[in-house]
């Protein structure tokens, strides 16, 4: 690959554009039932990770470049940011974006398996904004106190966040994702090679 | 109505994004959303954003008077997601009005004037266009999803897993990827890659209704912190 290959050029950053969308859109229908209902948002990054793993291969695919995959962080980073995600999302986001883009890169865009770990890192985004509750879980409760929540609530808060819902949280989303992105890299053989919108 | 510099706009949602951070969810919560709703109006934006006004209205004298009333797993679920939703809904509805409120060229122009990397703004500025062409294909391809017997229902997913995987994602990435290809040659025809510093017809400027808009949103999140510290 020479140097004029690897540069983003207007058609790579609309295919990126879009393919945030898709992403986004992805996430928010998988998740969306998650982050709705109180006692299993804490589960919202496994929904996230459901449906974007074809999108996420079909998009290394088209645009196998480095910068890619981190402007895709930088646009979700900054849409969070505009539109009030906790910025623990946003970053991490962004962060993982910038990771998953240098793993997929080390095998040249192309390793399956490579490709595979990068989503996985990908997924793990979103989970930012939980780690961040759980370090921060204490400020939290106080301001909570202060409203004239009862000690009560504290306990039953310790029970819906506890560690072992953070490690269901950390591994159902490895496997979830593993399962999307497999499901994403057998149908870019079976179908998007074949179709010729992976060029 | 008044018309806002995008550039004012984008300073507006920071300083919101700060209040969400700094301040606690209170009483100056309301008096943001009061600001935005009038702020909106003014824009422009009457309906959508007096409808979001109520929605926040209704859910804040739902946590006033019926949250306390109820106990256990609902009472602490309820109150965590009150919680999350009341820090992100002035930012959200201000994103709201704003994204309603400004045209793509507008946005384009005002960033480049801000020197804002192309390769940032062009990818959002597609963003922002592309979200109701995608509502509109994912219509269609329901419906003809539809007319040959599939839906997304778990029934019809589990009695055909690869017929439902594959109807719903090769349509979606086939029309997008192609969009794509269409938006790029379209974008790459009037000129989008020339190097040159882009110039625009729109007269932006920071005007006084501007300052003004940025003094009141400031002084509005500076009364808060300084109440936050004295109180």
């Amino acid at each position: 690959m020479n140097d004029e290959k690897k540069k983003l050029n207007a058609k790579d950053l609309i295919v990126t554009g879009i393919f945030a969308v898709l992403l986004l859109s992805a996430a928010m229908f998988g998740g969306g039932p998650f982050a709705t209902i109180p006692t299993l948002t804490f589960y919202f990054p496994i929904g996230a990770a459901v449906l974007a793993g074809p999108i996420f291969m079909l998009f290394i695919a088209k645009v196998p470049k480095y910068g890619a995959l981190a402007i895709v962080g930088v646009v979700l980073c900054t849409l969070g940011t505009l539109t009030g995600m906790h910025w623990g999302m946003n970053f991490g986001f962004l962060i993982c974006s910038i990771i998953a883009s240098i793993v997929s890169g080390a095998g040249h865009f192309k390793k399956p398996v490579l490709n595979l770990i990068a989503y996985l890192v990908y997924c793990i985004g979103p989970m930012g904004t939980y780690f961040v509750f759980f370090f921060n879980r204490e400020s939290w409760i106080s301001f909570m106190l202060k409203k004239g929540t009862e000690q009560e609530y504290i306990d039953k808060m310790n029970d819906v966040a506890s560690g072992g819902v953070m490690l269901i949280m950390v591994v159902g989303t490895l496997v979830v994702a593993s399962v999307s992105g497999l499901l994403g890299l057998r149908l870019m053989k079976k179908q998007f090679v074949k179709a010729g919108i992976a060029a | 109505m008044i018309k806002l510099d995008p550039r004012t706009k984008v300073i507006l949602i920071f300083l919101t994004v700060f209040f969400s951070i700094f301040v606690p969810t209170g009483l100056f919560t309301c008096a943001w959303i009061v600001l935005v709703t009038v702020l909106g109006i003014m824009l422009g934006r009457v309906k959508k954003t007096i409808r979001a006004a109520v929605f926040f209205a209704a859910l804040w004298l739902f946590a006033i008077f019926i949250l306390p009333m109820l106990h256990g797993t609902v009472h602490t679920s309820l109150l965590v997601w009150l919680g999350l939703v009341f820090k992100c809904y002035p930012c959200c509805m201000l994103a709201g009005v704003i994204i309603g409120t400004t045209q793509i060229s507008e946005f384009m122009a005002a960033m480049a004037k801000w020197n804002v990397s192309r390769s940032v703004v062009m990818p959002l500025a597609i963003m922002f266009r592309y979200f109701p062409t995608l509502k509109e294909d994912w219509g269609h391809i329901r419906d003809a999803m539809s007319l040959r017997g599939i839906s997304l229902s778990p029934l019809c997913f589990l009695k055909s897993p690869g017929v439902v995987i594959d109807a719903l994602y090769l349509p979606v990435l086939v029309t997008a990827s192609r969009t794509a290809d269409e938006l790029a040659a379209s974008a790459i025809t009037r000129g989008i890659e020339n190097p040159n510093r882009r110039t625009s017809r729109l007269d932006i400027r920071i005007k006084c209704v501007d300052v003004l808009a940025i003094l009141i949103f400031f002084s509005t999140f500076f009364a808060a912190l300084i109440f936050q510290i004295g109180g």
